[in-house]
């Protein structure tokens, strides 16, 4: 084992990066110290190695195609947020609001599973009015993304919208590059299946030929 | 200029950055046969499957492509390259453990390396052939045994040949950092080897 203080420069000698200075000092330090002799002669061995044994690199294809991965646009997942937002706001009150038919002043709501229509009296209606707005509103406010109630203390509004965006497109990054993994898995075990399809297919054929008696090697 | 001398001029990998930046991307072209092999040698030791160092080396032109404004002036194009190849390689690491691998790496004939491998020898005779290929499977595995950060620094320095200084830049760690994990991986390389009887 070496001096461990030595070891970087063992390593400069080792690739031809020292400077002259450094050099001298451990030449020096090699007259005098046999475990860094021996370590820096066994790295040079395991270089030697390294070089003599590098390991094979598979075949570069031939044409490399500058392709883009398909990726969701920051304004389309903006648009789906807010469709989101919408949706479940609207989601809260379907209890009472689908089905409904004709414009908010009539006076009539469909009861589920039954094909006629119930009358409430108006101070029934007002309540339920009131409740489905209140709702609403409770869950417009939870989804707003600048609510007030949602930015810590000590950040400014602009700041948090911009951290906000910032988290989205990373979403939408992460999203994107986990799509793209997934297709170039799908697309690589295609492409390995087809190639054992064709291997075995070429096994049979030599085996169909060398058991037919009128076919010669050639 | 003269004539001449625009004739014998052979623009710079950053000469050609900063053409691609100005909208010749033709440029680029040149950029990706001067870099496209060395690039895949490094992706595909640092990979498991050849399509996924296909993938990588792609994506990384691509982005070198897309980002050409985020290149520094004065820094070196094939460090940039090889650190935007690098993250790319990290990130599908990570992708790797989140979801798996559906395909899992095996090598067919046609995998078999003709190009940018290690140059043949003339090792005719079936031992040493044998020998020559007991080696480099040796050498092979002990790389793929190294913890990442090893390995990563041994493959730039030993078969990409860069410099300490720009492998610290490429990793965006001090240049003591590399060195350290670079005496490390020889030293495990060292035993990996002794053990399978190489060197």
């Amino acid at each position: 084992m070496s001096c461990e203080r030595w070891q970087e420069a063992i390593l400069g000698k080792l690739y031809a990066e020292l400077e002259p200075e450094e050099d001298r000092a451990l030449t020096s330090h090699l007259e005098a110290c046999g475990a860094c002799v021996a370590s820096l002669e066994d790295l040079r061995r395991v270089r030697v190695s390294l070089r003599e044994n590098e390991p094979e690199v598979p075949r570069l294809p031939r044409v490399m195609v500058l392709r883009d991965a398909p990726r969701l646009r920051p304004a389309l997942l903006a648009a789906s947020l807010a469709t989101a937002a919408l949706l479940a706001g609207a989601g809260a009150g379907a209890g009472y609001a689908l089905g409904r038919q004709g414009t908010r002043a009539e006076k009539t709501v469909p009861i589920v599973g039954s094909s006629s229509a119930a009358t409430l009296d108006p101070a029934t209606e007002a309540l339920i009015r009131q409740e489905v707005a209140s709702r609403l509103d409770a869950l417009r406010a939870s989804a707003q993304p600048d609510a007030a109630a949602a930015i810590p203390a000590g950040v400014t509004k602009d700041e948090f919208q911009t951290a906000l965006t910032k988290l989205e497109r990373r979403m939408e990054t992460n999203r994107a590059a986990d799509f793209g993994y997934m297709m170039g898995e799908i697309e690589a075990s295609e492409v390995r299946t087809g190639a054992r399809i064709g291997q075995t297919n070429q096994a049979l054929r030599y085996v169909a030929l060398a058991s037919n008696p009128n076919v010669s090697e050639r | 200029m003269t004539m001449g001398e625009a004739a014998v001029s052979v623009p710079s990998d950053e000469d050609l950055l900063v053409a691609v930046r100005g909208g010749r991307v033709d440029s680029l072209g040149i950029l990706v046969a001067r870099w496209e092999g060395p690039l895949y040698r490094f992706v595909s030791r640092l990979v498991d499957r050849p399509e996924d160092a296909r993938d990588v080396c792609q994506e990384t032109f691509l982005r070198v492509l897309k980002k050409s404004d985020a290149f520094r002036d004065g820094a070196r194009f094939s460090t940039w390259m090889y650190q935007i190849a690098l993250n790319l390689c990290r990130d599908r690491a990570r992708r790797q453990k989140r979801w798996g691998q559906l395909v899992v790496a095996g090598h067919s004939d046609d995998d078999r390396p003709r190009e940018h491998a290690a140059p043949e020898r003339a090792d005719t005779h079936p031992d040493r052939a044998l020998e020559r290929e007991e080696a480099r499977s040796a050498v092979q595995a002990a790389l793929g045994r190294l913890p990442h950060d090893q390995r990563e620094v041994l493959l730039l320095k030993e078969y990409e040949g860069l410099k300490f200084r720009e492998i610290a830049e490429v990793l965006g760690v001090p240049e003591s950092t590399v060195k350290s994990r670079m005496y490390a991986a020889l030293d495990a390389m060292k035993v990996s080897l002794q053990a399978a009887g190489v060197g």
